[in-house]
């Protein structure tokens, strides 16, 4: 009978868990034991019975951190730092030293509490950019591919644009591909629903392969149904919500200005963190995406989703050769793929469909977030190790009545981390207050107590607990170290003293850090302030832009209404949005040469250059007076006739880059403009050209932006007249208009929001600093009462004191200096280096820090060292 | 005083390791007490009982020979020290002072 039972083997995950958990000195008893129970069981009980009962007992003997104490130590087992008592006690006498010291503790909370604030703030900033697009399924294998526009000269200009057949012949050409859609961005329309009528500028055209490629969970309807037929169309929940109100939308006709629709199928919102978001999808629509078959003019975004197996860099020089072979049109093109998590902090492309961050602007964010916890950590090690000669006495009566070295530490790493707690408790408190002014500056819709941010949440605590930990080491162990009998017996100077060489160099350490955050504040700021001030080359005020007049009929008509109006000078057309990035490229070559010039080119009426004012230098405007003004004439900028190598400009002929054309186009330049800034500062000013829209010649208009040049008069009253005269000719669409001075500041909105938020920062960083220092100069006073008193005694003037208690800090300023700027220069060079127009660092910048640490340390030690100096000697003196 | 504090399942394991006298281990303890009170006990609570118990110093144990029966595993046997002994003692003492204590009628309000 036991020889049987012998080969039932008790089970066996549950043996795996006993191994492995049971503490290795008692392990062979409980095995034992248990084997023997487990015998018992299946003779008393069902062998199934049995196995139960042994799973279970063997789960409730799991312990995985019990470790038997060693029995030597029963004695003193209450002694042991662990015991409970013993946890209590540090947290009472903890608790007691934060109250009675509370002016220290509330400078380490406030300091700390500010640095965390600063770091969770910028954790969620940092994890929300990074979380772009990631919620596709599979959104590691989806690519977009990208086009590098190149001519015979290997000039390069990188669009995110690409021809509209690409996806749909790659999806049958290539076997690698799981999925491939192209996307177009659609222009802005005005969509009715009985009554409701709103303008929709987030309006792509797609097809059924978008949902293939990415994640866009349908509420209603289906991705099968969702462009069925041309007149289907797919809304976002809130696009539904704002026509349909609470009826079910789908069916439901959507009048566009062109076209009738109906809805298909209702999606969930694109979530904040996508590069691009749409609020209704169409189907392509004609004219405007005709090429969508075509390998035709590079207009649509192509993104595919590759096969699990297929290796992207190999793929990607398969798709460099298909595309060059299919692409007759352009045939230099060359194609990348470039990852969709990637889009959002890595592309800088001309055709975003976005405005994407700059990952170089992220990792500044992180290093200084970074630095002002590391600021905040040092002040706690200084002020603790400063307040050493107060905990000496306390250090050696406890070591004289037994304490261990070991059980002090727990009991000042105890200190440490509840002021670590305390300081995340109270910096939950500021984030919550800070969030709504953050999410401004950083112009985003953050949320605090997201379900998906719960792992954050619960680890963030353990993040201060760690931050207590590290700061609080350093002074626990120095603290606990001192030797009884010396720190009983010996003066207060002589213990405190042994670390102020640290002290000395972590407040050197600070005063560096910030000094390159003041450095770095001055420059950004001079260079925003360099942007803001120098002329672009045109007249930014008082012009007034409509965007969305393309494709309008009578629209020439309507410019001149406007032009007539009284507090109109000039009314201007131009293809491109802003005066930002021109829409497209061409290549354009000298008479004589082969080698392909690359130009941007924009189409414009025959008032624009007055409109903007931008300054003829040699020839003559567009005119009416010259019929032939047609795709024949050309206006260069200077930077053009530098570029072609042309002596004497005008009249010179040009020919157009043939590749695309059986016959060649020949231009002749009638003028010459002086540079001005067509895009950011970031980008240096290119070679560029007008051409005219002209009105006899039979070629499409591109001008879809009208740019009215007002008298500085009363704005308003015009603004209205415009409308007026639009309402008349476009009663279709809304009058939507913005100022181009606005709309050239948005193209540094970025910088703008950086600038602010390093300053921001930055002065916290200071903040953070001062406390310190505050906290320093109020011990330093303390130590020198009697000094201070003799030394007045002996006739020191007030002046005198204060100069002596600043020196030390003086000194520690100027060494800061000298270690900042060179890092400084090197960083600030970097970030500087990504503009075109910048400027150039100078001395009085870094003078100008010195004496900003100066003044802030002056200002920080004033009250404590004043009031010292005044101090009558006679107390200080008598005080024992 | 404080140390002697038993806890009545401590009391009982004790207890029961002295009535086991040369033979308490743990399978041997377990199975003495379900057998005494009838109740269900499991080996874990018995097993970390026993070493508290001997974490108090009322209880000393050393390995005993290797045995076939279960794996050749040696059991940990049990025995109960001096002060384990005062402590049986001392718990059976209060209780016994506690009951003659008692007045009359409180035996009959059950």
């Amino acid at each position: 009978m036991s020889n049987k039972n012998n080969h039932i083997k008790p089970p066996r995950l549950a043996d795996w868990l006993l191994k492995k958990f049971t503490p290795a000195d008692t392990l062979e008893e409980v095995q034992g034991d248990l084997l023997e129970l487990y015998k018992h069981w299946i003779e008393t009980d069902d062998l199934p019975i049995a196995r139960q009962r042994y799973t279970w007992t063997v789960l409730r003997m799991l312990r995985p951190f019990a470790k038997r104490k060693s029995l030597e130590s029963h004695h003193d087992h209450s002694l042991h730092p662990t015991h409970a008592d013993m946890l209590q006690n540090y947290f009472k006498i903890a608790w007691r030293t934060l109250r009675t010291q509370w002016q220290y503790s509330l400078i380490n909370i406030t300091g700390l509490a500010v640095g965390m604030a600063c770091c969770i703030l910028i954790l969620l900033y940092v994890r929300h950019e990074q979380s772009f697009d990631r919620y596709h399924d599979g959104a590691e294998r989806i690519y977009r591919v990208v086009r590098d526009e190149m001519n015979n000269a290997d000039q390069l200009e990188p669009y995110a644009t690409t021809p509209g057949a690409m996806a749909l012949t790659m999806r049958t050409d290539l076997p690698e591909l799981e999925a491939a859609t192209a996307l177009f961005q659609s222009r802005p329309l005005v969509m009715t629903y009985g009554d409701k009528q709103f303008y929709e500028d987030r309006l792509y055209g797609a097809d059924t392969s978008l949902f293939r490629v990415f994640s866009f969970p349908f509420v209603k309807g289906s991705q099968k149904d969702a462009f069925i037929t041309p007149q289907s169309i797919v809304i976002t929940e809130t696009t539904a919500l704002k026509y349909f109100g609470s009826d079910d939308p789908i069916g439901k006709p959507m009048k566009a200005e062109d076209a009738d629709y109906f809805v298909a199928g209702v999606v969930k919102d694109v979530p904040a963190n996508s590069h691009f978001k749409f609020d209704i999808l169409v189907p392509h629509r004609l004219p405007e995406s005709r090429f969508i078959t075509t390998w035709g003019p590079p207009r649509y975004h192509t993104y595919i989703k590759l096969k699990e197996s297929v290796n992207p860099i190999n793929f990607e020089a398969k798709v460099k050769a298909y595309a060059q072979s299919k692409y007759e049109r352009r045939p230099l093109d060359k194609f990348h793929l470039q990852p969709l998590t990637d889009i959002h902090l890595h592309s800088k492309l001309k055709g975003e469909l976005g405005s994407n961050n700059d990952i170089s602007v992220i990792r500044i964010l992180i290093t200084i977030a970074l630095f002002v916890i590391f600021m905040a950590g040092i002040n706690y090690i200084n002020l603790a190790t400063a307040r050493s000669t107060k905990r000496a006495k306390e250090v050696g009566i406890r070591k004289t009545s037994g304490a261990l070295q070991r059980g002090l530490i727990f009991q000042f790493l105890t200190e440490s981390v509840l002021i670590a707690i305390l300081a995340f408790a109270f910096a939950v408190v500021l984030i919550t207050l800070l969030l709504h002014p953050f999410n401004q500056l950083a112009g985003k819709q953050l949320e605090l107590f997201q379900p998906e941010l719960w792992l954050v949440w619960l680890s963030l605590p353990g993040l201060a607990v760690v931050i207590g930990i590290i700061a609080g080491l350093y002074p626990a162990v120095y603290l606990s170290s001192f030797n009884p009998v010396r720190v009983l017996k010996a003066s207060n100077t002589q213990v405190a003293g042994s670390a102020s060489w640290l002290r000395k160099a972590l407040v050197c350490l600070q005063f560096t850090i910030s000094t390159c955050l003041i450095i770095g504040t001055t420059v950004v700021i001079s260079q925003m302030n360099y942007i803001g001030n120098k002329h672009p080359g045109f007249d930014k005020e008082h012009v007034i832009v409509i965007s969305n007049a393309g494709q309008l009929s009578n629209r020439q008509v309507m410019e001149q209404s406007i032009a007539q109006l009284a507090g109109v000078k000039k009314v201007g057309a131009s293809s491109t949005s802003t005066v930002g990035a021109p829409n497209w490229t061409g290549n354009i070559l000298t008479e004589n040469s082969q080698t392909d010039r690359m130009i941007n080119l924009c189409q414009v009426n025959y008032d624009y250059l007055d409109a903007l004012g931008i300054q003829l230098l040699e020839g003559r405007q567009f005119s009416l007076d010259f019929p032939a003004d047609t795709i024949n004439t050309i206006i260069l900028n200077e930077a053009a006739v530098r570029d072609f190598n042309l002596t004497d400009p005008i009249g010179q002929q040009l020919r157009w880059d043939a590749s695309s054309l059986d016959t060649a186009l020949y231009t002749s330049v009638v003028g010459v403009v002086s540079d001005f800034h067509f895009a950011s500062f970031h980008e240096p000013i290119k070679p560029f050209a007008f051409l005219i829209r002209n009105n006899f010649f039979v070629q499409l208009d591109f001008t879809s932006k009208l740019f009215i040049k007002t008298s500085a008069g009363d704005l308003v009253e015009t603004v209205r007249q415009v409308e007026e005269i639009w309402k008349e000719f476009a009663p279709q669409r809304p009058f939507s208009y913005t100022f181009l001075d606005d709309n050239f500041k948005n193209l540094h909105a970025d910088e703008e929001r950086f600038k602010v938020l390093f300053s921001c920062l930055t002065g916290l960083g200071i903040f953070i600093v001062c406390l310190g220092m505050f906290g320093l100069i109020a011990f330093v006073t303390e130590q020198r009462t009697k000094e201070i008193g003799i030394r007045k005694v002996l006739g020191a003037s007030i002046s005198n004191i204060v100069l002596m208690l600043n020196k030390d800090f003086m000194k520690l300023v100027a060494v800061s200096l000298m270690v900042a700027s060179p890092i400084s220069i090197y960083f600030m060079n970097q970030w500087l280096e990504d503009f075109s127009y910048r400027i150039s660092l100078s001395w009085w910048m870094f003078a100008l820090a010195g004496i900003a640490a100066a003044f802030i340390v002056l200002l920080t030690t004033g009250y404590q060292s004043i009031k010292a100096s005044l101090e009558n000697p006679v107390k200080s003196l008598r005080a024992e | 005083m404080r140390k002697t504090y038993l806890g009545e399942f401590e009391e009982i394991v004790l207890l029961s390791v002295a009535v086991l006298d040369d033979e308490a281990y743990g399978v041997s303890v377990t199975l003495e007490i379900e057998k005494q009170t009838s109740r269900s006990v499991g080996f874990n609570t018995v097993h970390t009982t026993l070493q508290r118990l001997e974490e108090k110093g009322f209880l000393t144990s050393k390995m005993g020979g290797a045995t076939a029966e279960r794996g050749g595993r040696r059991k940990r046997f049990f025995r109960l020290t001096a002060a384990g002994g005062r402590a049986l003692k001392d718990v059976r003492d209060i209780r016994t002072q506690l009951w003659e204590s008692l007045p009359q009628k409180a035996m009959y309000l059950s």
